[in-house]
Formats: C-alpha cells, structure tokens, sequence
C-alpha cells in the first residue's frame, strides 16, 4: 500500500541574511533534519529537508514550525511562512526568493525591529458570578425568587436568567477589554483582535511592538495585572514570530 | 438532572451552561471545517491554562485532526 514520499524542502521563513549557514538540527518531523539556508540577493529562505506530505496542524508540528522560526529570529529579521509550506527542492525555494524578491525586501523592512506579543485575559469565574450578582440588583432578586420554585415550575425564568447573566457578563467584558485596549493600543504599531474562546475570554488580541517599547508594554501589563488582581487573569507570551502580522502564503505550483 | 442541585447552591454557572447548551443545539454539529479547527483552538487554549493535562491534550487533539482530515479528504473527492 505505502508508497515512498518524496523529499522536499519545508519552508519555514525568510529572512535578511545572504550566509549560507545552519541552525541547528531543528526540523519538523523529529527526524532531526538541519535547519538551513537558501540564498538570494540579499535574503535566504529557512528550510529544512522534510518528506512532502500532508502535516497535521497537531501541537507538536505546529511547535516544531515555531521554534525553528523562533531560533532563527533569534538572529535575524523574519517572515515566517505559512504553515505546512513544503517545496519540491532546492531550484523550487530560489525561484520562489528570484520571483518574490521585492516584495520579501519590502516586507522585511517594514517587520525589522517589531515583536509580536501576545495576550489574552480571563474572567476569574467565581468572582465575575460574585461580582455579576452583586451589582445587577434585577438578576440577584429573579434569582432569589427562582430558588423558591421547583425547576419544573420555572423552566422558562431560569432560561430567562441564563440570558440576563449572558448579557451582563457580555457587558463586563466590553468594559474591561475597552480598558485593557485603551492602554495597551497606544504603544502598538498595530493590533490584531482575534476570536476569543469559552465565556470567561475577555480579550485575545496580538500586538506588533517596537523593540524599544518593549520593556514599557511589560511594564503596562504588569499594571493591569495589579488593577484586576482577583477579577481576571492576563496570559502574556512576549517576542513571538510575527505570524498575526505577516505571513507569507506560497503557492509553490505556480513556481 | 444537574440543574435541579446547581441552581440553588451554586453561583450562576449552571445558569449559563444552560443558556448556551440551548444555542448550541441549534446549530449543527460536525459538519464544516471551520467548526472543527474553531474546536482545536478551544482544545489548544485549554491546554494553555492548565485546564487539562497534556495525556488528554493529545487524546482529543488527535480525535479532532482526524475527524478534520475526514471533512477535508470528503472534500477533496467532491472537487
């Protein structure tokens, strides 16, 4: 049944550098394939040698794809290319550097000097609930009223109060991500919303930071974090490859 | 039933729960690609907050990647 898969390069960045060099033995795939560069010009494309296959977006190929990139930017300026980008061989990757090369130099001007950082905030669940009852006086008293009836009784009430809380909690997370934003948007060269997940999710956002204001962004979080202490929680993930800003879509069958 | 306890003792969660299950069955399940991979983000996020332990990280990642590779192999026959 299994037929041989033939090997390609997987794409992983491109990046202002021109050294034929080696980043270590990081490649997708656990095989332990050398991360390494194609040259053009000005620019390489990171690659590694990789089967050209489907690959899976599972955490351990999604975190492979990351860090390969995280490594390299260590160094050099980056934009990551689009996951599971895997081309025939080497002559495929330069004619691809060759075609694109002008709108790579621009791209990587505009991305040097920025990071990526990250944040998503949570409502404590426990205390939001507290919180919630406590100052909406007309879902405390329907609630008060509700404990009192049999459940059979009052079906139609406790869907009724499952909306008020939806509502209010709805109106909770508008006020503090309108804060949260109204802080933290001012140091940003830009900011990407994203979908939050799950009813507690008040903000899931990226922002593309100057490096320079990097230490003043912490430094705000950390003060948001002070200010909502017990309210809700703040997941920050700091220098992250600028995949919410850039991200390079090859097609590598039209090359 | 899970109502019945939670309504009176606890906070409002059970509440919620409800009012979402409701718009959740109006939806249809387990169909589309979007819904799926929007499943793998809640999963992954899940697994960010220590919500759940990598074993059963792995166990409903691995559910939901097939089940993506079974919508997008169906479609690839259709083209």
């Amino acid at each position: 049944m299994e037929t041989a898969t033939k090997e390609g390069k997987y794409i992983y960045c491109v990046i202002d550098s021109n050294q034929p060099q080696s980043f270590g033995p990081l490649g997708i795939g656990g095989r332990g394939d050398q991360l390494h560069t194609i040259c053009f010009n000005d620019i390489s494309a990171v690659v590694s040698d990789a089967p050209m296959k489907k690959y899976r977006v599972s955490r351990e190929n999604s975190l492979a794809h990351e860090m390969a990139i995280e490594k390299v930017m260590t160094e050099y300026t980056a934009l990551p290319v689009r996951f599971a980008t895997v081309a025939e061989d080497q002559e495929k990757v330069r004619r691809i550097l060759t075609r694109e090369y002008d709108k790579f130099r621009e791209m990587l001007n505009d991305v040097r000097g920025k990071v990526e950082l990250g944040l998503k905030a949570m409502f404590q669940e426990n205390a939001v609930y507290k919180d919630i009852l406590e100052r909406y006086g007309n879902i405390r008293l329907l609630k008060e009223k509700l404990a009192q009836c049999t459940p059979e009784k009052s079906h139609y009430e406790r869907v009724q109060v499952g909306k008020m809380v939806e509502e209010a909690l709805q109106t909770e997370k508008e006020i503090v991500k309108a804060d949260i934003l109204s802080v933290l948007e001012p140091l940003a060269a830009e900011v990407k919303i994203n979908d939050t997940y799950g009813e507690l999710m008040i903000v899931n956002a990226a922002f593309f930071v100057e490096k320079k204001r990097e230490a003043d962004f912490d430094q705000q979080i950390q003060k948001l974090d002070d200010k909502y202490a017990g309210k809700a929680r703040f997941k920050y993930v700091g220098s992250l490859p600028p995949f919410n800003f850039v991200s390079i879509r090859i097609n590598t069958e039209d090359y | 039933m899970f109502l019945i306890d939670s309504i009176l003792l606890a906070p409002l969660k059970g509440i919620v729960w409800m009012g979402q299950k409701l718009s959740d069955m109006a939806q249809e399940e387990l169909s589309d690609e979007g819904r799926i991979k929007e499943e793998l983000m809640r999963l992954q996020l899940q697994f960010e907050l220590d919500e759940i332990s990598q074993p059963e990280y792995d166990r409903k990642e691995k559910e939901i990647l097939d089940r993506l590779d079974f919508v997008t192999n169906e479609r690839e026959k259709e083209i």
